[in-house]
């Protein structure tokens, strides 16, 4: 069915409530790339086996993933008058028992993590549940503010009417019916938001901008390229909700005044790639994608591109190139995509995160937004926490959380007992903080005063027996893989930083090769052509600076401290 | 690969903005190669010259110019791969399939290859095979894996 | 026209030329390896960079790309420029060793030597472009690309063979600041070439009045087709630039190349 009108999308939302807070017993599983990795597939199939086998209706549902790949499988399961009850590491051993339980109206007991939403008002108190935490209150949910993310692993992410019961298109259909296009640029203007990606570039400016561009065409790209190493932030809204990413598209194609949209994902997410593909043909059967936008007459088509796996390519304007059918090498500035961007048209570039920021932003208002976060950023921002603590993933914090308390408190901090060396803050770019210097507020500005940056929010954690030497080889290793080789400075440069580097850690150079590297760090830096040989030198620079002692280790022993 | 086989593919795509790139892919997926006979039909029936698709094939890592092995190794290096010790999932790949990264079986049964993060950091090392992917791994569960996926594709 | 100094000298310049033309037209000499006045800037060999400051915030530009603007003060041969060119010029030596063209040019800017030798090299190429751009921007025939990436990136034709497109005009050669690419005309025959690759191999056409082999059959059916009648013509009459020179003829071949 199309959406034509209010009273349409009302009769999708009693859909996705009914959906959402079923009569009978409900499971919900999780079945994104990690799910899956980790056996969703198996799990479903067996529990499909088992309530038929017992004869009991259970409504089985997919899910999305919530952030936390080690606690997968997950199983959402609703019973009657209970709250839902979030169950993690769940296996197909467990299935039986699950499905006895839900026959006998018991509460299962294995893998229960904690109750969602134990306030809504189909709850009634049961004895069990009282040790049993909310997700709020739960380790690693606690002291989150998920408002990207909170819908991800609950709702079904291909169901547009459990999204639409999550005020899903409400900002849509609000900006289609009620805003002009210069009404939408306002509010993200006011909200304050700065761009997900890595540049933190405002939103709203670039999208003025572009409005304001002549073209008798203009796009919209979705940067989905998600190249840096240890983010999935992407991939888990995508597969986790992907209708609030659509409605972000289609509302900056309103704003700016373009009807054609494209999502350039990263080549290495294969599942994501069948899914989203499923995805839209599911939102153009409800007229969300396509000709006349809920009815409004706004028009605007997306597809999908894969990428061919080349993380420069997630930079704009080669991403531009690559879309081009063209080699994904840089471009010089000006003009600037907002100008002359794909096929020389005005062009918008965003990340997943950004765009998946507006529907919130036109449906509660600028100035609800701008409550959250910083003086300078505003919102919410999710890190993916990786590396030696207890509980690695996804975290979506308000901007201004402190460092210290994300990798102590949030995330649980070193494991077995150990310290925490250092930090890497907007890996692969940022630069490594010392232990005695993780007191600091996440936001860009205030990691720029201590030379580090947040770019895209990836967090690495390193415990006592990780070497610096070894960590900067290897970044030096993926800079230099990844270059696209255009200017001279990273691809000669760079490439003779990681060799040098190889020379220290095998003992063979000394303190003469790290002043060289140094040095070339300074050129790379300065004259890059893009922002990859501009930012591989920092952490490589810093590291050196504030690491004497692993450096040393290597230069005299030409052992590695990860192995002594 | 036969040409109408190429030609189904490139008219299946040819409207679309970004064409080359979804034909590439869906050809170096049933082939597993884009070999020189492959690129030069799709150049000839998309209009463009030779030299731009083979700029194209040889620039992006997921497509190769020669045969690449049926089922292909994908191992994460990526840094939180990395910190939890990729390296060594990575030196028992080398060993028993006895061939480098970027190499194939020379019965063109396995390929292997290094990619820079699957997206399942929390779970990490990584390694895909073909379309699944096992976490968590450490020597012993690549080895059991192996052992298991070779044992199937003989 | 617009009012600047360069290097502490007051000139004046029109606008909507870059501190590169500029600076070349008052007889300062900055090293390039990427730019060409017949292509569109392509920005990537980073030797021409400048220091710039007054109208435009202080910092590092680079030259063939940065337009000037009334009351900028530019300066070629700063500390920081000279520094970071020697930087530039060294890595471009490490792996180019042999290019004599190079090492003039680095001599010329005050450096004999590189830290960085790479052993065995011998690749004259230092990825400028200028063949690959000026084969498909002005000739138009596609037959060189750049592949592979990185450090691997490399110059060469269509699946690394002889290209079916060359035309063998010869522009690549001519263009090519380090000597990478080559032309050799001998016995009749013409072969365009870098250290791997051939790119194309012609039977010459010999010149209707002097007899001696000229230029490729696939090159004067492309300066026909691309020429106005009156060229035309000439090429009927298959003439070798010098004859064509000396019988007053237009000079087919050096009008269409550069
Ligand atoms: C080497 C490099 C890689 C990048 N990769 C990505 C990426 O994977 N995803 C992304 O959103 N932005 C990436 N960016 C940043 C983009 O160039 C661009 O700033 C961003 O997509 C703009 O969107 P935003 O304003 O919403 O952040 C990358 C930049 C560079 C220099
Ligand atoms: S900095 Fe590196 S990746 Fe960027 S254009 Fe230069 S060579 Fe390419
Ligand atoms: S062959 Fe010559 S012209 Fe072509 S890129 Fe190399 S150095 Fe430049
Ligand atoms: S680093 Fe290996 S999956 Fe992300
Ligand atoms: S001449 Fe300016 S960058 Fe090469």
């Amino acid at each position: 069915m199309k959406i034509k009108n209010m009273k349409d999308l009302d009769k999708v939302k009693e859909i996705g409530m009914k959906s959402l807070f079923p009569k009978g017993p409900q499971i919900r599983i999780s079945m994104s790339t990690c799910g899956l990795a980790l056996g969703a597939d198996d799990l479903f199939q067996k529990i499909t086996r088992e309530k038929d086998k017992k004869g009991i209706k259970i409504s089985l549902h997919q899910t999305g993933c919530s952030g936390f790949c080690n606690l997968e499988p997950m199983a959402i399961v609703k019973l009657p008058g209970k709250p839902a009850l979030l169950y993690t590491q769940v296996t197909v051993e467990n299935v039986e028992q699950i499905i006895r339980d839900i026959k006998k109206k018991k509460i299962p007991q294995k893998g229960l993590f904690c109750m969602i939403g134990s306030d809504s008002a189909a709850a009634k108190p049961d004895p069990v549940l009282n040790a049993v935490p909310d997700y709020r209150d739960a380790s690693p949910f606690k002291g989150q503010h998920r408002m990207l993310l909170g819908n991800c692993g609950i709702i079904d992410p291909l169901s547009v009417s459990e999204y639409v019961a999550m005020a899903g298109y409400s900002g849509l259909f609000k900006a289609l019916y009620q805003m002009r296009p210069e009404e939408v640029i306002k509010e993200v203007v006011e909200s304050g938001l700065r761009g997900r990606g890595g540049a933190w570039f405002p939103t709203g400016f670039k999208w003025d901008m572009a409005s304001k561009s002549s073209g008798d065409e203009k796009f919209v790209i979705c940067n989905a390229d998600e190249g840096d190493p240890g983010a999935y932030k992407d991939r888990t809204i995508m597969e986790g909700n992907p209708f609030k990413l659509f409605e972000g598209i289609v509302l900056a194609g309103y704003a700016i005044g373009s009807h054609h949209g494209i999502i350039y994902l990263r080549e290495e997410y294969h599942h994501t790639f069948g899914f989203l593909s499923n995805a839209i043909e599911i939102a153009k059967r409800f007229g969300l994608l396509g000709k006349n936008i809920l009815g409004s007459g706004f028009n605007f088509a997306l597809n999908i591109v894969r990428g061919g796996g080349s993380y420069v390519c997630g930079e704009e304007t080669a991403l531009m190139d690559s879309l081009e059918g063209e080699v994904g090498d840089p471009r010089l500035r000006p003009p600037f995509p907002i100008e002359k961007g794909l096929w020389a048209r005005p062009t918008i570039v965003n990340n997943v995160e950004t765009l998946s920021n507006v529907p919130l932003i036109i449906q509660n208002g600028g100035k609800w937004y701008k409550n959250i976060g910083t003086e300078k950023a505003k919102g919410t921002k999710i890190l993916s926490v990786i590396g030696n603590v207890k509980h690695p993933g996804l975290y979506e914090i308000p901007l201004g959380t402190n460092l210290k308390q994300v990798i102590f408190e949030m995330a649980g901090g070193p494991v077995n007992g150990k310290s925490i060396k250092a930090v890497q803050v907007g890996s692969p770019f940022g630069t490594f903080i010392p232990a005695d210097k993780l007191n600091v507020s996440l936001d860009p500005e205030s990691l720029r005063e201590i030379g580090s940056m947040i770019g895209s929010g990836v967090i690495v954690a390193l415990d006592q027996d990780a070497c610096i030497v070894d960590i900067l080889h290897h970044l030096l290793t993926f800079f230099v893989e990844e270059s696209c080789g255009k200017c001279v400075p990273c691809r000669e440069g760079v490439s003779r930083m990681e060799e040098l580097m190889i020379e220290i850690y095998n003992g063979r150079a000394g303190m003469n090769e790290l002043d060289i590297i140094n040095e070339l760090g300074e050129t790379a830096r300065d004259f890059s052509l893009c922002a990859l040989g501009g930012g591989a030198p920092a952490p490589i620079l810093n590291g050196i600076k504030d690491f004497k002692k692993d450096f040393e280790a290597h230069i005299k022993t030409g052992k590695c401290l990860r192995f002594s | 690969m036969e040409k109408e086989r190429i030609e189904k593919i490139v008219n299946k795509h040819r409207n679309e903005k970004s064409a080359i790139l979804a034909i590439l892919h869906e050809v170096q997926a049933e082939d597993n190669q884009l070999n020189a006979e492959s690129l030069k039909y799709i150049a000839l029936l998309l209009g463009v010259p030779y030299a731009n698709v083979f700029g194209l094939a040889t620039f992006y890592s997921a497509f190769n110019t020669e045969k690449r092995g049926k089922t292909l190794v994908r191992a994460c290096d990526g840094i939180s791969c990395h910190i939890n010790g990729a390296e060594e999932v990575i030196k028992v790949l080398k060993s028993k399939l006895n061939i480098e990264l970027g190499e194939t079986t020379w019965d063109e049964s396995f390929g292997l290859e290094k990619v820079r993060c699957l997206g399942l950091c929390s779970i990490s090392p990584n390694v895909s095979f073909n379309d699944k992917t096992y976490s968590n791994l450490n020597k012993e569960k690549i080895l059991e894996i192996l052992q298991k996926v070779t044992g199937d594709s003989k | 026209m617009i009012q600047m100094t360069l290097n502490d000298k007051e000139i004046e310049a029109s606008e909507n030329s870059t501190i590169l033309e500029v600076a070349r037209k008052n007889g300062i000499d900055i090293p390039t390896l990427c730019y060409h006045e017949a292509l569109e800037p392509f920005g990537v060999c980073r030797l021409c960079i400048v220091e710039v400051g007054g109208a435009l915030r202080k910092g590092i530009r680079i030259s063939c790309i940065q337009n000037v603007v009334d009351g900028l003060i530019v300066d070629t041969e700063s500390e920081r420029v000279k520094r970071n060119r020697r930087f530039l010029f060294e890595l471009l030596l490490a792996r180019s060793p042999d290019s004599k063209e190079l090492i003039d040019l680095a001599a010329k800017h005050g450096v004999f030597e590189s830290r960085f030798y790479e052993a065995d090299s011998d690749d004259n190429c230092v990825r400028c472009g200028l063949c690959v751009r000026v084969c498909r921007d002005k000739i138009g025939a596609y037959a060189l690309c750049f592949a592979h990436r990185g450090y691997d990136r490399m110059v060469t034709t269509d699946f690394e063979l002889l290209s079916e497109y060359c035309i063998g005009c010869g522009t690549c050669a001519q263009i090519c600041p380090t000597g990478a690419i080559k032309m050799k005309d001998e016995e009749g025959e013409r072969i365009i070439y870098t250290k791997s690759v051939v790119i194309g191999k012609f039977e010459l056409e010999t010149c209707g009045k002097c007899g001696m082999p000229y230029a490729s059959r696939k090159y004067l059916d492309f300066v026909k087709r691309n020429s106005d009648d009156a060229m035309a013509v000439s090429v009927e009459r298959n003439l070798c630039p010098t004859c064509a020179r000396r019988t007053g003829a237009i000079n087919l071949v050096g009008q269409m190349t550069l």
